[in-house]
């Protein structure tokens, strides 16, 4: 089943423009899609339909903003007006879904939560992309612009994304090396400063149980996001219309992405309102989070906003990079054992994507100038894969030894 | 454990700045042709033919199989012309284009299930 939803999802058009959900989704970008990522692209290829295509010409995307900040063009409020009737929002990763939709009052999918027609589940959330990003022109009359998915691509494309990433949250605190990481960790999870885990409970998607109940599940929150100052798209001065988060019209919440997988998929928010992971935590400093609903409430509640200094952010910024490192090692050693089962041709696939995800992980160390042991064990596990994938007769022994460079690296960020 | 219960009395308090429905975004329901809105069509939506329309009571009775079903319309309710079989554009429908014998896909709120959260109809479908 995951076989077929991983080939729907990154070949099928469904009879539309040439996009598939690998066209945004990409594997090589964590399932995201990042300006620098964009920039790497052919002209040719069809995230850029609206510059290559004419139907798609007017109302469709917003390229200048799609190459520098990452936007996609999204008619969540509708399709009457669509000149001016729009938002940009930058494109979720789709990792660690199974751990990160689920909610009392049903699935959150998209970054308000509401982003599925039907009945609102990750299933249907594929016909209603399919709607927004693949038609032939914005008609979008079904048979004509686009198919529509079968039950049995829902299905398999459902299943598929599900198996992406992390299949259960972490449980914190972990026994994480090194002294500002602790820190952060420790800032991340005490509810009187950093007050992180109360809505990223466990760095996940999820809501506090002990505050929120325990099915409380994903939450969306008001947190002010729109009300930031400078906004990069902003600053360009084209039309970038206010998005109103969850509905129609909208309640001005959007809903709460996993953090385990944050220093790597950037930029953040839902609009790539911010491009560092510090700059994302600082976020909660400010006056846009500390005057927005959630903010006031919590202020309410607690008697203080959250005013983290320049040190403690950068010390949850590190907690935050050394647990996406972990999972890149996660990732990168299941992607070599999957590798070693197969033959050299299949696993090639395998091999990439493993040297991609030690690529993060040594960027986001390395960018946070921590754990310089860690970094060297991954260069030389990235030196090690690329060998293999060259290499026709001795691959496995290779992938082998990168196995174990990976796992030092991991020994010096956890205690094992 | 203090802060803890300051934490959690306030996050009560915070939950009425959440969002406690999750109702499905509904712009691409639009171009969705009757029948096919999936998890929903056939599950909770009353597939069938206008049986009659009450306007003073923006109501529409819908003719199912076997049963007869009725819904109101209210300001809320999204209402479109399913155009996709004729290869044209879907439409916003108003409370005029229900006629009797059309065909017709009516989505319950999920709070509300004497009311429609959108309707569709096949504007070609009269007897």
């Amino acid at each position: 089943m995951d076989l077929r939803g991983r080939d729907i999802f990154f070949n099928e058009t469904f009879q539309g423009n040439g996009r598939t959900c690998g066209t945004c989704h990409r594997a090589e970008d964590n399932f995201g899609l990042s300006p620098a990522f964009i920039a790497t692209l052919p002209p040719s290829d069809p995230l850029f339909v609206a510059e290559t295509n004419p139907d798609l010409a007017d109302d469709f995307e917003k390229p200048e903003l799609m190459r520098e900040f990452g936007l996609i063009l999204e008619n969540l409020d509708g399709f009457d007006d669509l000149p001016n009737r729009f938002v940009l929002r930058g494109v979720p990763h789709v990792l660690a879904m199974r751990n990160s939709i689920a909610s009392a009052q049903g699935p959150r999918t998209g970054w308000s939560g509401d982003g599925a027609p039907g009945d609102g589940s990750l299933r249907a959330f594929s016909v209603g992309a399919v709607i927004q990003h693949f038609p032939k022109t914005t008609d979008r009359v079904p048979g004509v612009d686009f198919r529509l998915p079968t039950d049995d691509e829902l299905d398999a494309l459902e299943a598929f994304m599900l198996s992406l990433g992390r299949q259960s949250d972490l449980s914190l605190p972990l026994a994480l090396k090194g002294t500002v990481i602790k820190r952060g960790q420790e800032l991340f999870l005490d509810n009187t400063a950093g007050k992180c885990n109360a809505c990223h409970f466990n760095a996940g998607a999820n809501g506090d149980p002990a505050i929120f109940g325990a099915n409380a599940g994903n939450l969306n929150f008001d947190t002010g996001v729109e009300a930031l100052p400078d906004q990069p798209a902003d600053l360009t001065g084209a039309l970038v219309p206010p998005d109103d988060g969850f509905g129609t019209p909208g309640d001005n919440t959007f809903n709460t992405p996993p953090v385990v997988e944050a220093a790597d998929t950037g930029p953040f928010f839902h609009n790539n309102s911010v491009e560092t992971i510090e700059g994302a935590v600082a976020f909660y400093n400010g006056d846009a989070f500390n005057n927005s609903a959630s903010g006031q409430l919590l202020t309410g509640a607690t008697g203080s906003g959250i005013n983290l200094d320049g040190t403690q952010v950068v010390a949850v910024a590190a907690f935050l990079r050394a647990i996406n490192a972990l999972e890149n090692i996660r990732q990168a050693q299941d992607l070599l054992e999957q590798g070693l089962k197969n033959r050299r041709r299949q696993a090639r696939e395998a091999l990439k994507l493993a040297l991609e995800e030690t690529d993060d992980a040594i960027l986001v160390l390395r960018s946070g100038g921590l754990r310089p042991q860690a970094v060297a064990e991954l260069q030389e596990t990235r030196r090690i894969i690329a060998r293999a994938a060259r290499s026709h007769r001795s691959w496995r022994y290779h992938v082998r030894h990168a196995l174990r460079h990976l796992r030092r690296s991991r020994e010096q960020l956890i205690e094992t | 454990m203090r802060n803890r219960l300051a934490l959690f009395t306030s996050m009560i308090v915070v939950l009425s700045g959440v969002t406690l429905s999750a109702n499905a975004q509904k712009a691409t329901e639009a171009f969705i042709p009757i029948g096919k809105s999936p998890g929903v069509s056939g599950v909770s939506t009353y597939i069938g033919t206008i049986d009659s329309v009450d306007v003073a009571d923006r109501t529409v009775t819908i003719r199912g199989d076997e049963l007869l079903e009725s819904v109101e319309i209210s300001g809320e309710t999204k209402v479109w012309l399913d155009l996709s079989k004729y290869k044209t554009k879907n439409r916003a429908a108003t409370l005029q284009d229900l006629k009797e014998g059309l065909r017709i896909e009516a989505k319950p709120q999920h709070d509300r299930p004497d009311r429609a959260e959108w309707i569709k109809i096949d504007p070609g479908t009269g007897g």
